[in-house]
């Protein structure tokens, strides 16, 4: 089991399984920035990687399948801004409504596609290409997992830091803090929250796009009903213990995502039931809040 | 000086048919200070509100500069150069100071905020004007005072020529106040127009050059501060000279019903409470007076298990800490609490629902309510205290004196030996209050003994057979003869000019 | 009195109106998007599902999930909780009666009485977790209470796919003979008596939440917790006590489907009816007794989508894009009103 895990397939797996929920912690992580929590990032992924997978077969270009599985994941949180913010439905419920539209709807493309199919095996995905930086992905054990990655990895990096310039050093940023903050703050000198909300929503919504896409595109070759599998949901755990911090969140998010796979590639490796250890990732996500919790109420006395 | 500013016929009709404005009129002239004054509710917020573009006027024309124009936001109202700094302040805690001044407005070079210009100009602002405020700390971590700075910094950046302030002094110290008066005058004296909504009449003497009085949602009189006393404002802003009197019998103080014994709860830095003692007594009316913040709250919610402390609280005869608030009241304590939206009521709730909330576990057969009698005996608590309202609506929909009469009827109607009372007439219109008041004198003649805490001085001489004054967390003052104490005295002792030396 | 329930009849009775337009324009959308024949669509939506007994008895069974996780998510969401536990406790119910049953032997009701309420009991202390959580350390329980629901469901697959498997039927539980399930009403239609304990459980979750003492500290903390506490309700004990009860009800309703309609359980994914919980409340406005109506509603659109993709052309996905505009629907309605009656504060 050592061997197994300070292998250097264990590193590039951990970080490859952690990529999605990255994404969408990250997602949650703006959405929660602006004070509107985005709990249909788990649908939105869904939604994301069904388009994805099903436009890059179909234009033949993972650039046109990307760019469609982004815009798909912005249309879902556009449905999320128009029930919570223009109609004013409950936020809660909104994002419950929308993670069953998802669930159905994905279904429903893939049937009506692919006549009657629940999965698009049959209509593979191009893939988004993994990237090689010379040199220095032939650096042994770390080389290959960090330098060989897809390319969806080098944009969450570089998301990460433009999440961080833009929270930090933009007017937009601002806004969106206040939005979360103190929207009556904000209203009062004239920042429109629905709008700075909506705007943050957009963000989300390519964010969970991203990690949807690299689902059905990068990790799978193809959608599968039911692949988001509560990742999405364990973004929203992630961010929740990185406390709205975006190298925390990401540390997390590649916890999380560590587990993950322990669960996943433990089967083959590690004499253990695999349904328990599909447990894994939920049971540590739970521990972790708890943990999380109780030293946040201990600090606050 | 010319006239700046005029507001003529304001009407505001709130969709519920409530008439918060009517026909009211206002005008300024440039660079004075001005206040609007008034008992709560008179509608002075809502017309400034209305000059800041935050309401819409029903009917009424605003005009500037000889100007008619439509402030249909308050985004409209800035570029005209009208600011408001809110009574709540408007500030994201997590933002640095010079955050929260531009919010909206930021500089920016290229992309990016542009920091240091915003620190520098934060900084100028703070020296033309004499605002010791570092502009790179977190809002959250300034005092109260400081915070008020932060919000006319705010409007200031924006370049507002009017200013309008809402209630500026209410969370105020004596010396914030001080150096507040000091900073609006050099305002003054660099052509800003400013107004403030006040209804402390020694502020308005004070500072200001002219008061709009308002009543009941009109303009009773506008008049130059040389040329009027204090007892002619009041009765202006009163209607009529009512002093509140209320008919009570002399005080028969009995057994102890509350006791402190050197109570300390902790705050940030300064203790809240810092060792305080004193007892209640059935049959008397205790106040607990105090500017807000110096502790009588705290007090209150020791008295009722809602914070830790460290000391001793008794309430009729029991050590309280660790009990719960079940326990507590099962000893015989109602509690009025300050906030009746937040605390006093479940605003979803029926009448009938909001009535029985402390006691109807004590109403039940194998578990379901007795709700025959329970409606019954409602009924009876809705006619005795005067309520009026439908029954089966939510309580949101009642006024807010109903609402406070439906509190009142709750705690009182609970055969209580220790009635707790937290501003118990704020926001409340004038029958109600009177009716309050004496059912609280009732209980005190049949031997309940009552704490009364209250920022209303005539509510604090009227109902008061006793009062402790708190200050910074301490014990100020205590008087036991009401009657011969001026409102001034009390005041010197709230705002710790002077102290009692035998108090603590 | 009855001025308010008439009104509060009525402003249910037009939802339901404009939550049917939805259904009946999203599916001419579908129609004219996958070529179907509108007219043959609409009558076998609309009609479909009243054809025959059989259709009948077939809304009448989708209603008792519906009515079990209606009335948990109810009795939750009135004390302010948004767990999602019911999902999996009723995913977990379910399986605990398959294989308690077998076990318990052939007993005429008392079998599957027995195993409905072991199921119950269990759910309850499973579903504690994130309640305990919340009460106590203020972990969100939307977040616990999913996580717990895949836990719940992987170590259902991992007993089904070995201790609890039938040996001769893999992936399954042992056969549920007639006298370990529920009496059916109906021979014919198989009609399972499952429908009456739903029905007996809206009522008594009614009862307990509106005429009972704690029911009632349930509803006054989930309006306003400060209001309860300061009251001397101990709130805390009603969040946790609400996620419980409706944990323990879905489990119940997991079990009381399975001894009804299934004669081994062999589920291999999550049924969603923990989630549809939700549409029915939101229908029913939290309140336990018109969550029947709200079911029976939701089947009758249930059995028309299925009716209609037996047609060939629509895919019976259909209903959860349906039902998501209508929970929007329903959810915007709710805040509108409230947000009128709180129009009064500024006076």
């Amino acid at each position: 089991m050592l061997d197994w895990i300070f292998s250097e397939s264990f590193l590039m797996n951990v970080i490859a399984y952690a990529i999605p929920i990255v994404f969408a912690a990250y997602a949650s992580l703006i959405s929660n920035k602006a004070g509107i929590s985005a709990i249909n990032i788990e649908g939105a992924m869904s939604i994301a990687a069904v388009t994805g997978a099903l436009v890059s077969h179909y234009a033949n270009s993972w650039v046109i399948g990307l760019t469609a599985a982004v815009i798909a994941g912005i249309l879902m949180m556009m449905l999320l801004a128009l029930a919570a913010l223009k109609l004013r439905a409950d936020n809660f419920l909104s994002g419950i409504a929308l993670n069953t539209f998802a669930t159905g709807a994905c279904l429903l493309i893939v049937k009506v596609v692919l006549d009657g199919r629940t999965d698009s095996s049959t209509a593979p995905s191009v893939k988004v290409p993994n990237v090689d930086i010379p040199l220095l992905s032939d650096i042994p054990v770390i080389g290959k997992a960090i330098f060989g990655q897809n390319l969806l990895f080098f944009i969450a990096l570089i998301v990460l830091g433009l999440l961080i310039l833009l929270i930090n050093r933009t007017r937009l940023g601002v806004q969106i803090r206040t939005a979360g903050y103190h929207p009556e703050a904000g209203e009062s000198v004239g920042v429109s929250i629905r709008r700075t909300r909506t705007i943050a929503l957009i963000i989300c919504g390519a964010m969970a796009g991203l990690g949807g896409a690299y689902l059905s595109m990068a990790n799978l070759g193809y959608f599968s009903a039911g692949m988001v599998s509560g990742r999405g949901f364990i973004g929203i755990a992630a961010e929740a213990m990185g406390a709205g911090m975006p190298v925390k969140t990401t540390l997390f998010a590649l916890l999380f995502g560590a587990v993950d796979y322990f669960a996943v590639g433990g089967q083959t490796v590690l004499s253990f039931p695999y349904e328990l250890l599909n447990t894994l990732p939920y049971l540590m996500t739970l521990l972790a809040l708890t943990i999380y919790a109780a030293a946040h109420n201990k600090k606050k006395g | 000086m010319s006239e700046l500013l005029c507001m003529k016929g304001i009407t505001k009709r709130y969709g519920n048919g409530v008439l918060a404005n009517e026909d009211a009129s206002f005008s300024l002239r440039e660079g004075e200070i001005h206040a609007i004054a008034g008992e709560n509710g008179a509608g002075k917020s809502t017309l400034m509100k209305i000059l800041f573009g935050a309401e819409q006027p029903t009917e009424g024309t605003i005009s500037l500069r000889g100007k008619p124009v439509k402030i249909s936001s308050p985004r409209v109202a800035t570029e005209l150069g009208i600011g408001m700094v809110y009574q709540h302040f408007m500030l994201v805690d997590e933002l640095p100071v010079y955050l929260n001044v531009f919010l909206g407005v930021e500089k920016r070079k290229g992309l990016l905020l542009d920091k240091q210009a915003m620190i520098d100009a934060t900084r100028a602002l703070c020296e033309k004007y004499d605002m010791p405020v570092d502009p790179t700390a977190l809002c959250g971590d300034l005092p109260v005072g400081l915070r008020q700075k932060v919000e006319i910094l705010k409007v200031l950046a924006r370049e507002a020529k009017i200013i309008i302030l809402d209630e500026p002094t209410a969370v105020l110290t004596p010396q914030e106040t001080e150096q507040l008066f000091h900073q609006l005058r050099i305002l003054r004296d660099n052509k800003h127009t400013i107004v403030i909504i006040t209804h402390k009449l020694k502020e308005m003497k004070e500072l200001c050059d002219r008061i709009t009085i308002m009543r009941q949602g009109k303009t009773v009189g506008v008049v130059d501060v040389c040329d009027v006393d204090e007892q002619k404002l009041s009765e202006l802003m009163v209607g009529s000279t009512v002093r509140l009197k209320v008919e009570k019998a002399p005080v028969r103080a009995g057994e102890v019903v509350a006791e402190m014994k050197k109570v300390t709860v902790p705050g940030s830095g300064k203790p809240k409470l810092d060792s305080v003692s004193f007892v209640a007594r059935a049959g008397e009316i205790l106040c607990l007076a105090g500017v807000e913040g110096n502790g009588q709250q705290q007090a209150i919610e020791c008295l009722t298990g809602q914070i830790a402390y460290s000391g001793s609280v008794q309430v009729l005869g029991e050590e309280i800490l660790g009990k719960s608030i079940r326990k507590i009241r099962d000893l015989g304590m109602a509690h009025i609490p300050e906030d009746r939206m937040t605390m006093g009521t479940d605003q979803r709730a029926s009448l009938h629902e909001n009535l029985i909330s402390v006691d109807f576990d004590r109403n039940t057969r194998l578990g379901f309510l007795k709700s025959k009698h329970l409606k019954a005996r409602s009924e009876k608590q809705l006619k005795d205290f005067l309520v009026k309202g439908e029954r089966q609506t939510p309580i949101s929909m009642l006024s807010g004196g109903n609402m406070q009469k439906v509190v009142v009827a709750r705690e009182l109607s609970q055969q209580p030996r220790l009635v707790i009372a937290n501003q118990p007439t704020r926001g409340v219109d004038v029958g109600a209050i009177a009716f309050i008041h004496e059912k609280l004198v009732e209980l005190r003649d049949q031997g309940c003994g009552i704490i009364l805490v209250s920022a209303d001085m005539s509510e604090v001489f009227s109902l008061a057979d006793r009062i402790i004054v708190f200050h910074e967390g301490k014990i100020a003052a205590e008087i036991t003869d009401v009657e011969n104490t001026t409102e001034q005295q009390l005041g010197r002792y709230m705002l710790g000019v002077e102290r009692m030396e035998a108090a603590q | 009195m009855k001025k308010n329930m008439i009104k509060s009849l009525c402003s249910l009775l037009f939802r339901l109106a404009l939550a049917v337009a939805v259904a009946a324009i999203v599916l001419a959308g579908a129609c004219i998007l996958m070529d179907g024949d509108l007219q043959e669509v609409m009558t076998a939506f609309f009609l479909g599902p009243i054809e025959d007994e059989y259709a009948i008895a077939e809304i009448l069974r989708e209603m008792v999930p519906l009515i079990f996780t209606g009335v948990a998510v109810s009795l939750m969401v009135r004390c302010g909780q948004f767990n999602m536990f019911v999902e999996g406790a009723f995913f977990g119910g379910a399986f605990l009666a398959g294989v308690l049953a077998p076990v318990l032997g052939e007993h005429f009701l008392l079998t599957p009485i027995i195993a409905i309420l072991a199921a119950a009991v269990v759910m309850g202390a499973v579903g504690y977790i994130p309640a305990k959580m919340k009460s106590s350390l203020g972990v969100n329980e939307f977040v616990s209470s999913l996580m717990l629901n895949y836990i719940v469901y992987w170590v259902v697959m991992y007993l089904i796919h070995g201790v609890a498997a039938d040996p001769d039927y893999p992936n399954a539980t042992m056969y549920l003979e007639d006298a370990m399930r529920l009496p059916l009403l109906n021979e014919d239609t198989e009609l399972s008596s499952n429908l009456i304990i739903a029905l007996l459980v809206a009522v008594g979750s009614g009862l307990f939440l509106f005429k009972t003492k704690w029911g009632y500290a349930l509803r006054m903390t989930g309006d306003n917790a400060n209001f309860a506490v300061y009251s001397g309700i101990r709130a805390k004990r009603y969040v946790t006590a609400s996620q419980v009860i409706g944990a323990s009800l879905a489990g119940m309703g997991g079990a009381s489907f399975l001894l009804g309609n299934y004669y081994r359980f062999q589920w291999a994914s999550l049924p969603n009816y923990g989630f549809d919980g939700f549409v029915i409340a939101s229908i029913a406005g939290n309140n336990p007794y018109a969550v029947p109506l709200a079911a029976l509603f939701l089947g009758y659109l249930r059995v028309g989508a299925l009716q209609v993709s037996r047609l060939g052309d629509i895919p019976n996905e259909v209903i959860y894009v349906i039902q998501a505009i209508i929970i929007i629907l329903f959810g915007a309605q709710f805040v509108l009103s409230r947000k009128k009656k709180g129009g009064k504060k500024h006076a």
